[in-house]
């Protein structure tokens, strides 16, 4: 039984270090010169010492600072205002009966089956006709849809208990402040989960930041990573390497704090709670 | 005066009224965004847009032109590649790690999270890293290595789908182990002791206890896999570029690539995707609820 043991732990560490590895690469590559990467590409380790000239090459020559900027732009305009009126629309569907109730449920729920593949083309037709091509506008507005959200939130706020906003109620609390006051603080969990879903799925969005703009200046940090690939760099291989730790350490890194909510997210969406 | 009914009819329209205010934001972007294009786009299709003469009906011209264009012909084939690959691979894998994955202790917690932290990377990152383990890093000497012979795997037009499979493999399957982990946890240990008092054997009791009660999160780890595998496009569009000779080309790059173009054609191609994948998720739920009754 012992010895099934080890060898169990044994195969944990594997995969989890097989898992590891694709990453060091890069990583190494991007602490290695120039001359020591052509000389032996395929190291894991920085073993022939580390030189920090690939970053200050690369954010010199890659506007990687602005992309930055515009992904926290979208990402967070596009954050706040999901989770605001994902939980303002969450609220009545899960704690007042009113006419309606289920059918707007429904219809949200079927939104939750619709790919975004087929909202592709008429949201490019849309933004265009508005004049909001090559606009921060273009970017966030279509992204402000989140039917997923709504049904996180929904469960999430029926499992708060009812006697809480009783007593408030019996206090003289209006709706408005029992959701803001008794409901909001209760289900901050909920919310964080949404939020941090939110922010990675507009951060990390490729297809519709490309199609609603051509200006490599209003890219967000993940369209413009694959728009190097056509502008003629020198040290093409290196530069890319550090531009992709650059971009993906850091929320490579907040994973570990942010584990758990994900992890959360990812069983509501199979519907297992 | 109000009679009492008339009171309480008024009081449930303002509480109507209040509770339909507070959903007004969510049905307008709602309206706006998801009803008003999934309409559009269908419209779309049938249309054809030129600079001069603006939007023409053209019936179903667009739809014949999209499935007998040879292109979008071989980027439905290797849809159904890559989907069907995935779909048994990253089920039958993210099935296995989470059984082995399922015990506690700190090193366990620690390798579950790099199997699991690449998920929150994007695809672009994704993208550049395996581009460049396989066109300027070790990628191809590790392959060249097992299977015998001098390989490039970005050339090989039966081996760059493969590379896109795996990429994704290193992505994504997390999201699918976290799912069964869940799912495991939630098995309770009576089951367990109870098998092991009968003196039944692990494997004997994978099968008879853990694989049944797991049955349904399968289900939808294989709808939810077959919906994003149908999606494919980051990858193939930094790795590969949908080359060697369109071998890693999907329908969502076609769509892309029509858009400002010929607008009307890519909306047919979107909407032969969709019924596609609608096909394909009802076909399994078919499979799999047939294979219940059969039990």
């Amino acid at each position: 039984m012992r010895k099934r043991n080890i060898l169990l732990i044994a195969l944990i560490i594997f995969i989890g270090l097989v898992w590891l590895i694709p990453l060091l690469w890069p990583i190494t590559t991007s602490l290695r010169s120039v001359a020591a990467f052509y000389k032996d590409p395929n190291l894991f380790l920085p073993l022939d010492g580390i030189t920090g000239f690939n970053y200050e090459n690369t954010i010199s020559r890659v506007p990687i600072g602005v992309w930055y900027l515009n992904s926290f732009i979208v990402s967070l305009v596009v954050t706040g205002v999901v989770t605001m009126i994902d939980f303002l629309a969450a609220y009545p569907l899960a704690r007042m009966k009113f006419f309606g109730n289920k059918l707007v449920y429904f219809i949200i729920i079927a939104g939750l089956m619709i790919p975004f593949t087929v909202l592709l083309v008429p949201l490019y037709d849309f933004i265009n006709k508005l004049g909001l091509v090559n606009t921060y506008w273009g970017i966030i507005l279509p992204q402000f849809v989140s039917p997923f959200g709504v049904f996180l939130l929904r469960n999430y706020l029926l499992s708060i208990p009812k006697e809480l906003e009783e007593s408030a109620r019996i206090d003289g609390a209006g709706s408005f402040k029992i959701a803001f006051n008794i409901i909001f603080p209760n289900s901050i969990p909920g919310i964080t989960t949404v939020a941090i879903f939110t922010f990675l799925g507009s951060w990390n969005n490729l297809l519709w930041p490309i199609v609603a703009t051509q200006n490599p200046m209003l890219y967000t940090l993940t369209a413009g990573l694959t728009s190097i690939t056509s502008v003629n760099v020198p040290n093409y291989v290196t530069i890319m390497a550090t531009s992709s730790i650059i971009a993906g350490l850091p929320l490579y890194l907040l994973f570990f704090i942010i584990q758990r909510y994900i992890v959360s997210g990812l069983s509501l969406q199979s519907g297992l709670k | 005066m109000f009679s009492n009914k008339n009171k309480r009819l008024l009081k449930n329209l303002s509480h109507n009224l209040t509770a339909w205010l507070y959903l007004l934001p969510f049905v307008v972007v709602y309206a706006i965004f998801m009803i008003y294009p999934l309409i559009r786009g269908l419209q779309l299709s049938f249309y054809h847009k030129t600079f001069f003469s603006g939007y023409q009906f053209t019936g179903f011209s667009n739809y014949v032109g999209v499935l007998t264009d040879p292109t979008f012909i071989q980027d439905i084939f290797n849809i159904l590649y890559f989907t069907v690959a995935t779909v048994i691979i990253y089920t039958f894998l993210s099935l296995i790690v989470a059984v082995i994955f399922n015990r506690k202790g700190i090193i366990t917690y620690i390798m579950r999270s790099f199997v699991v932290a690449p998920l929150v990377l994007s695809v672009s990152v994704i993208g550049v890293i395996w581009q460049l383990l396989f066109t300027s890093g070790p990628g191809n000497n590790l392959v060249s290595f097992i299977l015998g012979k001098n390989i490039q795997v970005l050339n090989n037009p039966s081996l760059a789908m493969w590379l896109i499979i795996v990429a994704t493999l290193w992505w994504t399957l997390g999201s699918n182990v976290i799912i069964f982990l869940a799912g495991l946890q939630s098995i309770p240990s009576e089951y367990y002791e109870a098998a092991k008092l009968d003196g039944a054997s692990g494997i004997r009791t994978f099968f008879s206890i853990t694989l049944p009660l797991l049955r349904p999160l399968i289900i939808v780890v294989i709808i939810l896999q077959t919906i994003a595998s149908f999606q494919l496009f980051g990858q193939p569009y930094t790795i590969t570029g949908g080359g060697p000779f369109n071998t890693t080309a999907t329908p969502l790059m076609y769509i892309y690539g029509y858009l400002t173009t010929n607008i009307g054609f890519a909306s047919a191609a979107s909407v032969i995707l969709f019924l596609m994948m609608l096909a394909v998720s009802f076909i399994e739920l078919f499979v799999i609820s047939r294979g219940e009754e059969g039990q």
